[in-house]
């Protein structure tokens, strides 16, 4: 049995728990094991590069360290986790002068620095390691009817030179390939490769919002009956952000927002409530209505 | 910090591949990846009172498409390390640092959180006193903690 270190990061234990709860439980069905670190931080985001590269390297690296003296590899659910984490793998393994920084400011902490660790996102895992011909062995449900707006997100993919998930970074398949295997439609459609605007957030509200708006509204225009993520700042963008668009903006548009191991689960046959659909901010139920299961 | 970027800043060509691909400047004018890069080569203060240095929404779509691999979003980074230690940067970042100090994650596990995930039979993963002792003395020998102090 595969056993990896699940890293939750911050917002999904919080904020957004139905990504945690339909991914355990579709791991479950592939029997991979999951160790929770109370060691685990913070990942160590963008935002706090900003601040200071090297003191945000340094708990990137911390995380690291945690999980390699166990001997376990990382799963994150996150996308911006999965590249901060691999990105700081990359960088202390490829800069002797950066590590040697980093490696100070963790001896000060009582950590000793290794790098000596895999980081997963779990799309790649479910995708790649497992196989979407594994996926397809267990899927249960009739999803035939089903167009669903993958939306790949940035930092699963990009960058590209250093992430090396897709062969396009511009234009990733990898989440259509596993709708595709579950027997639902992934469509195409304006902005599909474009940035969530979850990142400016908090930033700038105004602007966060039209990046989300315009995507929202070319989804609704090629009739897909969900929108599918990976990560859990898109997925609030759109499922919450749904709901400011509508208080703010007039904008009366309303499409399911899942999580990719949201849309799994329900083709595996696991019920709506046990995968955490009812925490959303969006209404499912039209979309459940389209599935019919043990067909 | 500056030393390090300051060879990748050079090589830019100023084609505007970066703007042309990037989705915050199309919707706000405020906003030129190139010309960060360009006031960066002739003075670096000058981006020091420079709000739209914080637009930026890290897609990497114009590092992708570079020419000339400049990476901007990495070079915006080191750059925004020298303004925010100027005094210019946004208040969300100052509390999301403040938080990932005082609890090891950007977002606390409240008893709220922790009854709800109770209800899904989902463990408890906040941070442990010793992890965030770990994160709290990183914090204080790095750069990041003079914004800790400044409150």
């Amino acid at each position: 049995m595969r056993k990896y270190a699940f890293f939750l990061g911050c917002t999904i234990p919080v904020r957004s728990i139905s990504y945690e709860i339909s991914a355990r439980k579709v791991l479950e069905a592939l029997g991979i094991e999951l160790v929770t670190l109370k060691e685990f931080s913070c990942c160590g985001p963008a935002p706090l590069y900003s601040l200071d590269f090297y003191g945000a390297l340094a708990i990137s690296a911390r995380n690291l360290s945690v999980a390699a003296e166990k001997g376990l590899d990382i799963l994150t659910l996150c996308s911006g986790c999965f590249e901060t984490l691999l990105r700081a793998k990359i960088e202390l393994e490829q800069n002797v002068n950066t590590r040697k920084k980093v490696e100070d400011i963790l001896n000060s902490a009582g950590r000793k620095l290794s790098t000596n660790v895999n980081v997963k996102h779990i799309a790649i895992l479910l995708a790649k390691d497992i196989g979407v011909g594994e996926l397809k062995k267990k899927v249960s449900a009739d999803l035939k009817d089903i167009s669903v707006a993958t939306f790949p997100g940035c930092h699963l993919f990009r960058p590209g030179r250093a992430l090396r998930t897709s062969d396009n970074p511009q234009k990733p398949k990898l989440l259509d390939k596993i709708v595709e295997a579950l027997g639902a439609k992934p469509i195409e459609y304006t902005g599909k490769y474009e940035c969530c605007g979850g990142t400016l957030s908090g930033i700038d509200q105004e602007l966060s919002m039209k990046m989300m708006v315009e995507k929202l509204r070319s989804i609704a225009e090629e009739g897909a009956d969900c929108i599918v993520t990976a990560c859990p700042f898109c997925f609030i963008q759109f499922d919450m952000g749904q709901q400011a668009a509508k208080r703010d903006l007039k904008e009366n548009i309303s499409i399911p927002v899942l999580y990719l191991t949201e849309l799994i689960g329900l083709a595996f046959g696991i019920p709506p409530e046990e995968l955490g659909l009812n925490t959303h901010a969006s209404d499912v139920s039209p979309l459940l209505s389209k599935i019919s299961r043990d067909g | 910090m500056l030393s390090e970027i300051a060879e990748k800043i050079q090589i830019c060509v100023a084609c505007g591949t970066c703007v042309g691909g990037c989705l915050v400047s199309r919707l706000d004018k405020r906003f030129r990846p190139m010309r960060i890069i360009h006031t960066a080569v002739v003075d670096v203060n000058r981006l020091i009172n420079e709000p739209s240095v914080w637009l930026c929404s890290y897609c990497y779509i114009c590092s992708e498409r570079c020419p000339k691999a400049v990476e901007f979003p990495d070079i915006l980074t080191r750059l925004r390390n020298y303004i925010a230690k100027h005094g210019n940067l946004p208040a969300a970042y100052k509390m999301l640092l403040a938080n990932i100090s005082k609890h090891g994650t950007a977002l606390e596990l409240d008893e709220f959180a922790l009854m709800e995930r109770e209800e899904y039979g989902l463990p408890d993963p906040s941070p442990s006193q010793e992890t965030i002792k770990e994160i709290k003395s990183i914090i204080n020998t790095s750069g990041l903690s003079v914004f800790i102090r400044e409150g």
